[in-house]
């Protein structure tokens, strides 16, 4: 395990998310493991709650901010980039926190923040020496998801990683057929939901590869909830625990 | 209200000059002979009507004709329809077209300018491809020069 | 068919249990979106010239007043009849009182031959007409199956998309009142018969209008069968319905928005006919209407002009949009239960129609995937205008117990340590209820939304 003691005063911080907190509370630990074979010491942002998008993206912008401000707060005092293992948060907190907090006591502090935000690939992107992965060889279906390959325009990083891990890529087809979470929309319209699920468990299946790996935690959820109701073979990983998988995985 | 010209449109893979309208026109289910003056042809199409083209467009295949030139029925209600074209009138783009109105309309603009890019055509139904739904299915240019 | 008194997740799922209509918008859209890629990758740099699109269209809304007078004058000093129609009704009274002149100088019943036109869709005109004892005729093959099974379109450029041939087969033969086969030939063939008789009868043709152009005063109507053209030709009267905002400056502009309106439709280079109508027949031509009447309908558009939202009006009608949506994929255009659906009629029917509950309600139409965003020819920032209109209105229309609910989690999720202890409470109740999987299926509201065909979240250590 890389030491996260400030020995050396890191630069660089990682946002858990909250899902990630409610759902994979190691995988933070593992993004700094990730980072670390790249050269990058960072450090885990304290104080942080989640970005807001949850309350934003269904029309709630007041609640938005109120949840977003102590993270807002706590990375501002942060210097150095911000990795977020989310293309879904990182697009909220660089595209959509300027506006949130236009005109607030926080509107520095937030483009301060949205400024040095990267989504985790994009930060892997940067560096150099390639990480090695557990099960490299095998193949995996790559789920883009829809905020970071539309709002971040981030296509080629998390493929780069992958390959540069030793994994043969294998890609849906129409891939760009958003899995069916988005936020709230899931329990608003869940038919709907579960039906573009399916679609896009379908063409999952089709690629032969058992492991579907995403850099969005929000859509592999979804997709792991719906294709355990369906019994379907597939395990779903987020890109930062593909990348430090262990032989027991 | 004079706005600058907006940026031309270029292609990807131009098509140019009497070759290339036949390749375009030909793509979209066109067809075509090429004779050096009308009074050669000793058998026009006979139950085609003629019509009179203002110019004809390489990138696109699109044949351009006009109301002032042409009855409108002429190109519209038989099941097919023989364009004459005058190869010196064969631009590239509809940009060549479009933006250079006044080299084609000098006076007062005819009532109806039709673009004609192949036979009339429906995919209406289950997406199957259907040719002469309503216009002519059956389309030939004629190329003089 | 188009049931708006029922919530949109209830036609919603109506429409999502039809797996033949699913299976057709589908393989239509996918078909569609295909032809699209391929046909932009035509232009050498797709790119600039949706960049000078989107450019164009800007300048248009920003300058519309004056656009419309200019083009007005023109279009006026060519002969053509200009009316402006600030409401549906007006728009619809225009076409009234001219059918009624037609009925006047003896053409009783007043026979209507009609191309394809949203903006008679969004005025109800066809059932106008009719109870005011006109003949209507929807003359676009698809339009034509759609008026027979008295529905309305579902999609902007194939309105019979959820059609199969023998739904078509059944309904011609019903028309013809003798069979006809189940095949798309015959039924184009029979289509074409059955509607040259209704071109050759009709005293006034109807249209749409794709683009007016200032600068000559003329209308631009694109179409690929040639009933448009039939209908801007043959009869007596042409009527032209447009949107206020489909307008653009000069010939040059139109270069640019015909080189990305067939490519972002159909994957076409150009339609097969691209009319651009200057005025009535002119006295040295052989054929042509007498009258050429141009609606310019403004029903709700003009108090989009100025807003945070009037993006929405740079819009094409192209349909690459629909083509892209995965939850329109799912549950075609029906289910919105509004004239235009997918991802634009999502944006347009909450600006076009503030005050009612059930247009604004499609702002949740939705997962702002953005992949109508990525492909709109003239840059219309799709799911950032939904999020917008979402903002707008759920504080004021959500549910009590939505509202509540959000607070709550604010409050909540508002302090470090709160959040915390949240979080491990949420964990303990994902992992609680994922061993009684089936009391979790019938949960309430939120939670049983996602468990009835997902299983609870799997929490890891």
């Amino acid at each position: 395990m890389p030491s996260f003691e400030h020995e050396s005063p890191a630069l660089t911080n990682v946002l858990p998310t909250c899902l990630a907190d409610t759902l994979r509370p190691t995988l933070a630990a593992r993004v700094l493991k990730v980072l670390a074979r790249h050269g990058v010491a960072a450090t885990i942002a304290r104080r942080t709650t989640c970005c807001g998008q949850p309350a934003y993206n269904a029309g709630y912008e007041s609640e938005a901010r109120r949840v977003a401000r102590p993270t807002v707060r706590a990375l501002a005092k942060s210097q150095g980039q911000i990795v977020v293992p989310s293309g879904s948060c990182t697009a909220m907190m660089s595209r959509h926190w300027p506006a949130l907090f236009a005109g607030t006591a926080d509107e520095t502090r937030a483009r301060d923040v949205a400024a040095r935000v990267i989504e985790l690939s994009q930060a892997l992107a940067a560096g150099s020496a390639p990480p090695a992965a557990g099960d490299r060889d095998k193949p995996v279906a790559y789920h883009g998801s829809c905020h970071l390959e539309r709002e971040l325009g981030e296509r080629d990083a998390p493929r780069a990683a992958l390959r540069a891990a030793g994994h043969e890529v294998r890609e849906p087809t129409e891939g760009y057929l958003c899995c069916g979470f988005g936020g709230t929309f899931a329990v608003k319209l869940p038919a709907v939901s579960v039906a573009m699920a399916d679609e896009k468990l379908d063409s999952l299946s089709a690629t032969g590869a058992t492991t579907v790996v995403g850099c969005d935690l929000s859509c592999l959820m979804h997709l792991e909830a719906r294709a355990r109701t369906r019994r379907l073979p597939l395990q779903f990983r987020h890109l930062a625990e593909q990348l430090t998988v262990r032989g027991d995985e | 209200m004079t706005p600058a010209l907006p940026a031309p449109v270029h292609y990807s893979v131009p098509r140019r000059g009497i070759d290339g309208f036949c390749d375009a026109w030909h793509a979209i289910g066109g067809t075509s002979e090429r004779i050096t003056s009308l009074d050669e042809r000793a058998d026009p199409t006979p139950t085609a009507d003629l019509v009179h083209a203002t110019a004809a467009i390489a990138q696109t295949g699109s044949i351009v004709i006009d109301s002032s030139r042409n009855a409108r029925a002429a190109s519209l209600l038989p099941d097919r329809c023989a364009f004459v074209i005058d190869a010196s009138t064969i631009v590239d783009t509809p940009g060549d077209v479009l933006r250079e109105r006044a080299r084609w309309w000098p006076g007062a603009m005819p009532s109806q300018i039709v673009f004609v890019t192949g036979p009339s055509r429906s995919a209406d139904i289950e997406m199957t491809l259907t040719v002469g739904v309503h216009g002519p299915g059956r389309v030939h240019a004629i190329i003089i020069g | 068919m188009n049931d708006v008194a029922v919530r949109f997740v209830t036609r919603a799922d109506r429409e999502l249990r039809n797996d033949r209509v699913r299976a057709a918008v589908r393989h239509t859209t996918s078909l569609l979106a295909a032809n699209r890629s391929t046909a932009l990758d035509g232009l050498a740099d797709p790119d600039a010239v949706r960049d000078s699109a989107h450019a164009i269209r800007r300048r248009a809304i920003d300058t519309l007043p004056q656009l419309l007078d200019r083009w007005a004058a023109r279009a006026t000093a060519n002969g053509i009849i200009v009316h402006r129609a600030r409401t549906a009704a007006d728009a619809v009274r225009v076409v009234l009182d001219l059918a009624d002149a037609q009925a006047t100088a003896g053409h009783s019943p007043v026979r209507i031959a009609k191309g394809k036109s949203m903006a008679s869709e969004e005025i109800d005109l066809n059932d106008a007409l009719e109870a005011a004892g006109h003949e209507v005729v929807e003359t676009d093959l698809g339009e034509f199956i759609i008026q027979l099974a008295r529905e309305k379109p579902s999609h902007l450029i194939v309105p019979a998309i959820h059609k199969s041939r023998f739904d078509v087969a059944e309904l011609f033969t019903t028309d013809a009142g003798r069979p006809i086969e189940p095949d798309v030939d015959a039924e184009a063939a029979y289509a074409r018969a059955r509607l040259r008789e209704a071109f050759l009868r009709a005293d006034i043709g109807i249209t749409g209008v794709n683009f007016a152009i200032a600068e000559t005063g003329s209308v631009c109507l694109v179409e690929n069968e040639g009933n448009g053209r039939m209908c801007t030709s043959l009869p007596r009267v042409h009527v032209a319905i447009m949107g206020m905002e489909r307008i653009v400056d000069t010939w040059a502009e139109l270069d640019v928005m015909l080189a990305l309106l067939a490519r972002s439709a159909t994957g076409q280079a150009l339609s097969v006919y691209t009319n651009i109508i200057s005025g009535p027949r002119r006295d040295d031509e052989l054929d042509g209407p007498d009258e050429v009447h141009v609606i310019v309908l403004d029903n709700g558009r003009e108090a989009i002009v100025g807003t945070e939202f009037d993006d929405a009006l740079l819009c094409i009608r192209c349909g690459a949009c629909l083509n892209v949506c995965p939850v329109y994929r799912n549950i075609g255009g029906h289910a919105y239960g509004t004239v235009y659906s997918g991802p634009i009629g999502a944006v347009l029917m909450p600006l076009l129609r503030p005050d009612d509950p059930a247009s604004r309600e499609l702002s949740e139409a939705s997962t702002l995937c953005g992949a109508c965003t990525e492909v709109c020819p003239v840059r219309i920032p799709l799911h950032d205008l939904l999020l917008r209109e979402r903002h707008r209105d759920a504080p004021g229309d959500a549910s009590r117990l939505r509202r509540v609910t959000f607070r709550l989690w604010s409050v909540a999720w508002a302090h470090p340590l709160s959040y915390r202890i949240s979080i491990h409470v949420v964990r303990a109740i994902l992992r609680l209820s994922s061993r009684v999987p089936k009391l979790a299926r019938r949960a309430p509201g939120w939670a049983g939304a996602w468990t009835r065909d997902r299983v609870v979240p799997r929490v890891r250590r």
